[in-house]
């Protein structure tokens, strides 16, 4: 499904992204893991076009999008729910919803499909989004990438800022969805073992470099990886 | 009391038009964060135009379309081909590219149709109401000028609330790359929120235009009263604009009618003053200001 190949992103002098390689296949999760500043959200930002690949490939099922623009590429199924949110607070609930499937027009999911998945949602569609607590607001603006019904959904730290039971429920959904819909994930956290809870492969950035890709099951175990890079 | 309600009737009709220019201001400023300043240098282009177009076919109605339908026009273009380049650049060099397009298109116009101010005709009789035997400071053409502001004021305010395309622009103009993220085509947003502006800027032109003068440089005027209205209605608003160019349509009138019309400018300034010193972010704003 999403196939990333040697990508590599600068900004400026920096290397962001290192010659990075992965997978990822439909219903199955992989996750990026690293410390801040390892270069998760500028690999995401690389795939969805936000920022230009400096080398490698980018593919979905085969057709290669590296040079894209954004709004190309989101019509290629793939969804960003990007860092810190991006729930557009002046918009309400369900114009935040209505706005994810608008290029998709009679083929896009109607907001009932969604609230049915974020009942919390439902009873406030009518509001401003700035009212929305932080679980709310990823409840948001995952509901808001499923509306046009992707392919590819990059979730960038979804537990960002939210308490312990709050992370649980997002990981299980996260889960759900890939089972239910064939959705291919790439999760991008900093919370190492929620995200391996439910991910099919597991891969480490450090300055840019994947450093491990395995198992989950293996980077949970393995001792040195865990200690310099992933923090428990 | 003749003269207040005479006074009051004329700011309805002059402020109609100062919403028109808020208008033209408030949703480029809502697409691309930049005060165009070439506003009243567009809008005198259009102007003409449509002053060529009734001297020539002899139709008002054909050269009002006209000049609405170049307003859209010149608008997309400057949009596509002037600040495309600078909408990622420090404001300042928006405001620079802006000021620029003023003087380039003011200078085109007095090459074209020459410097000296020429008459333009009004749609309907400027002859006032004829009411219990007195005439009324307020014609057939003020309520066309008042009718003409609210249908688009209404129309847009229909395409933002209640059109996907209005949710698209509103997204683009709040958040562009998360916009982006979810397919909106931030660009060709940004092109027609200046298309559409420009035409509002038109249409401001050609209702005002028998009122003053036609000339290269005749607009200005309107166009700073206009910013006012803008800016006091809180410069992101669209019926901030509307309510702020109505309001100072009213006070402007009264200033000049009781008090003469030497202090209009000077009027409109200390309301400009006044309501930035009570609430800085506008009357209508919904952002917040700057803390610093």
């Amino acid at each position: 499904m999403l196939v990333v190949e040697e990508l590599t992103t600068d900004y400026g002098a920096v290397r962001a992204v290192d010659h990075v390689s992965l997978e990822v296949g439909a219903g199955s999760i992989t996750a990026v893991l690293g410390a801040n500043g390892a270069g998760k959200t500028s690999l995401l930002r690389t795939i969805t076009g936000l920022v230009p690949a400096t080398a490698g490939r980018v593919r979905i099922d085969g057709e290669n999008i590296t040079a894209m623009a954004v709004e190309e590429i989101v019509r290629r199924g793939v969804a960003h729910v990007p860092e810190g949110r991006g729930v557009i607070v002046e918009l309400t609930v369900e114009e935040n919803l209505r706005l994810g499937g608008l290029w998709r027009r009679a083929e896009a999911a109607r907001p009932k499909e969604i609230y049915a998945l974020f009942p919390r949602l439902e009873e406030r569609q009518s509001q401003p989004a700035s009212r929305l607590s932080g679980g709310e607001r990823q409840m948001l603006s995952i509901g808001r990438a499923l509306v046009a019904r992707p392919r590819v959904l990059l979730l960038d730290e979804p537990s960002l800022g939210l308490a312990p039971v709050l992370v649980a429920q997002i990981m299980a959904l996260v889960r759900r969805l890939a089972d239910t819909l064939g959705l291919a994930v790439l999760l991008v956290e900093q919370n190492a073992r929620s995200a391996l809870s439910i991910a099919n492969r597991g891969i480490v950035l450090d300055l840019g470099r994947v450093v491990a890709d395995q198992e989950p099951e293996a980077l949970a175990s393995d001792e040195r990886l865990r200690h310099a890079y992933l923090g428990f | 009391m003749t003269k207040f309600i005479d006074l009051t009737l004329n700011g309805v009709s002059t402020g109609a038009i100062y919403a028109a220019v808020a208008l033209a201001l408030v949703l480029i400023w809502r697409a691309t964060r930049i005060i165009n300043f070439a506003q009243g240098a567009m809008l005198m282009i259009t102007t003409y135009i449509a002053s060529a177009v009734i001297n020539s076919t002899g139709s008002y109605w054909f050269g009002f379309v006209v000049a609405l339908l170049s307003g859209l026009i010149l608008g997309a273009v400057i949009e596509r081909v002037l600040i495309r380049r600078v909408e990622s650049a420090p404001p300042l060099n928006a405001v620079i590219v802006a000021l620029g397009l003023y003087t380039l298109l003011v200078a085109v116009a007095g090459m074209i149709w020459g410097n000296t101010p020429r008459s333009f005709p009004a749609a309907f009789s400027i002859r006032g109401y004829d009411i219990g035997g007195t005439r009324v400071l307020f014609a057939p053409n003020d309520s066309f000028i008042v009718l003409v502001v609210i249908a688009v004021a209404l129309g847009l305010a229909l395409l933002f609330r209640a059109t996907g395309l209005g949710l698209q622009m509103r997204a683009a103009a709040f958040q562009p790359e998360v916009a982006r993220l979810l397919g909106v085509r931030v660009g060709r947003m940004f092109t027609l929120g200046w298309a559409l502006a420009a035409m509002a800027g038109a249409l401001a032109g050609v209702l005002v235009a028998p009122s003053i003068f036609l000339g290269p440089n005749d607009f200005d005027p309107i166009l700073i009263i206009g910013f006012v209205a803008a800016v006091v209605g809180g410069l992101d608003s669209p019926p901030g604009a509307v309510i702020g160019g109505v309001g100072l349509g009213l006070g402007l009138s009264y200033v000049s009618g009781y008090e003469g019309s030497a202090l209009v400018p000077l009027a409109a300034l200390v309301i400009l003053v006044f309501v930035l010193m009570v609430r800085p972010s506008g009357l209508f704003s919904s952002t917040q200001g700057r803390r610093v």
